[in-house]
């Protein structure tokens, strides 16, 4: 693989639900260890967008590449032949994702949910996969865990499990999908963490959709803002403070900022953020 | 301008002496009243039953026990577990059928199910049993031609096979429906988090969906189990000597017809309690992590 192509190509991109049109001409590249932001408001086709890259949602129109794959097609010579699910699944290999809601498998423990994907997909060793999932659960700090149910956890726990169930497959990218909507407000304290040390950690490139407009300008490569199915703005992180009020985007931002003050939490910090200080 | 009519202001009647209450349980007439009309009706009815002397006890003693009845037990027991498993394995097939991208599949399925749904089983076993009038050799060769090799379809169908295949391939439709409700009350996103570990599609169904499932598929499945159980008595029909078969036979030469028939029903009794136990261990088994 060329060096510095970029991970992901995602190119003229558009989607439908039925008649109704969700994502129009979407092109962005996501470098080999890059961390992208995506935000908008509700209804924008965040979530859509990332369910095309590994190909939960297929795509009526463009192309998306990740690495040396056509996600759901062989490429040969110049032709593309539509994949078999189960040869769909060899490419989503590498691809983690971490969804609201967790997903974590329900009639498994939290050791189980680990090793399931590296030992039936990897065919990794049971004893290897468990002592990587023991590495990963310290990491993620639920190591004293791994006998409970999910149902046993708090979402807080649940989602630093679907984080670590993604990282046992050492994947080359991982997708969030709003991973801290659905939490209690004092949880998501500790998934952002967890996130925070994967990004330091640049060892797989990382496209978040998430509302923590702090989060996303701490962590991020670049942000981008989506609004009604189109890319509106690629920026960086530092532009979110200087954007100015006039434009959708900065519409959008003054609308989280406001939400926030209205339920009295702090106000956006103008210092790389509170949330360091406090490490 | 409050949207709430004025309300009097709660507590402002008169005052109450709040201590020294003392604390009277409610009189639960009608749970006496209708616990001694339930007991009066159940005593009488097993006063008549027990004490009529059509039903001799000494004889119910004696066939209880009786080789011939211990036989028609296990036949009935082989019966029921050759039928059921059938069931379920076609049951799933059919399942997975119904769920498939492919049209043809989904459509063979429905088909399947529509079909064995409208014939009465009593029917099917008849129909299953005397197979070799309709179809007299069964062979295997190319659509329409002659076939390679050919079996005589008498030489296949016993009482026994007919039985077997009958209750299986019958149950299997309803069997399908209830794995299938079973399916639907998985959550998507436990499918999509299977497929985004790289999992195939058979796996992700064995793995995580049917696992699933069988939490919401156990009642119903059960229910079937025990249900067959005892519609294996059908197949008297066509002469398979099962439990009540053969209690038929004994008592069509000693004319004991009605302790016999208490043997049969002290014995569907007994299997069926320990059918449901078996569900509930299967229930407990997968509930697991669904607190």
């Amino acid at each position: 693989m060329n060096a510095d192509r970029p991970l992901v190509r995602i190119r003229n991109l558009s989607k439908s639900f039925g008649s109704k049109q969700v994502l129009y001409d979407i092109n962005l590249d996501v470098g080999a260890r890059e961390i992208i932001s995506i935000v908008g408001p509700s209804g924008s086709g965040k979530s859509t967008l990332l369910r095309c890259i590994n190909r939960l949602e297929e795509q009526e129109l463009g192309e998306v590449w990740v690495g040396d794959d056509l996600m759901g097609f062989d490429v040969r010579e110049n032709e593309a032949r539509r994949l078999s699910p189960a040869a769909l699944a060899v490419q989503r290999r590498h691809i983690g994702m971490v969804f609201q809601q967790f997903h974590l498998f329900r009639q498994m423990t939290v050791m189980q949910n680990m090793i399931e994907g590296p030992t039936r997909v990897l065919k990794m060793s049971r004893a290897d996969a468990e002592q990587r999932a023991i590495r990963i659960l310290e990491k993620v700090g639920l190591a004293s865990r791994t006998g409970a149910f999910p149902s046993e956890l708090s979402g807080g726990e649940q989602q630093r499990i679907a984080i670590g169930r993604s990282l046992a497959m050492s994947p080359s990218i991982l997708l969030f999908d709003e991973p801290t909507s659905a939490l209690d407000p004092e949880r998501v304290g500790e998934v952002l963490d967890v996130i925070r040390d994967l990004a330091a950690e640049r060892a797989a490139a990382i496209v978040i959709v998430t509302h923590e407009l702090d989060f996303a300008r701490e962590i991020s490569n670049r942000i981008i803002f989506m609004d009604n199915g189109a890319i509106d703005r690629i920026v960086a992180p530092d532009a979110l403070l200087n954007e100015p009020t006039d434009t959708r985007f900065g519409r959008f931002l003054g609308q989280m900022y406001a939400n926030r003050r209205h339920l009295d939490l702090p106000k956006p910090a103008t210092e790389p953020t509170e949330k360091k200080k406090k490490e | 301008m409050s949207v709430l009519d004025e309300q009097p202001v709660l507590g402002s009647g008169p005052a109450m002496d709040e201590k020294h209450l003392v604390y009277v349980k409610p009189r639960r007439f009608g749970v006496w009243i209708s616990g001694a009309v339930l007991a009066i009706v159940i005593g009488q009815a097993l006063f008549t039953v027990v004490r009529a002397p059509a039903l001799d006890w000494p004889t119910v003693g004696k066939y209880i026990l009786d080789p011939r009845i211990l036989a028609g037990v296990g036949n009935t027991l082989i019966l029921t577990v050759a039928a059921i498993t059938i069931a379920i394995v076609i049951g799933v097939l059919l399942a997975v059928m119904r769920n498939s991208a492919n049209p043809v599949f989904r459509i063979a399925s429905a088909l399947y199910v529509a079909m064995f749904r409208s014939i009465p089983l009593l029917v099917l076993i008849l129909l299953v049993y005397f197979l070799a009038i309709l179809v007299p050799r069964i062979g295997l060769g190319l659509p329409f031609l002659d076939p390679w090799v050919s079996v005589d379809t008498n030489d296949v169908i016993s009482p026994m096979s007919a039985a077997i295949l009958a209750l299986g391939l019958g149950q299997a439709a309803y069997t399908c429906e209830i794995i299938r409700g079973g399916i639907f009350a998985v959550d998507r996103g436990q499918r999509e988090a299977a497929m985004t570990l790289g999992m195939r599609p058979a796996m992700v169904f064995f793995r995580i969906v049917m696992p699933q499932a069988m939490r919401v598929v156990v009642p119903g499945l059960g229910n079937e189990a025990i249900g067959m159980l005892k519609a294996t008595s059908l197949v008297q029909v066509i002469g398979f000597t099962e439990l009540l078969t053969t209690a038929q036979r004994i008592y069509g030469q000693n004319y004991e017809t009605i302790p016999l028939l208490a043997v049969v029903t002290i014995w569907y009794a007994v299997l069926t309690t320990i059918g449901t136990v078996g569900q509930t261990q299967l229930e407990k088994k997968f509930g697991k992590g669904f607190a």
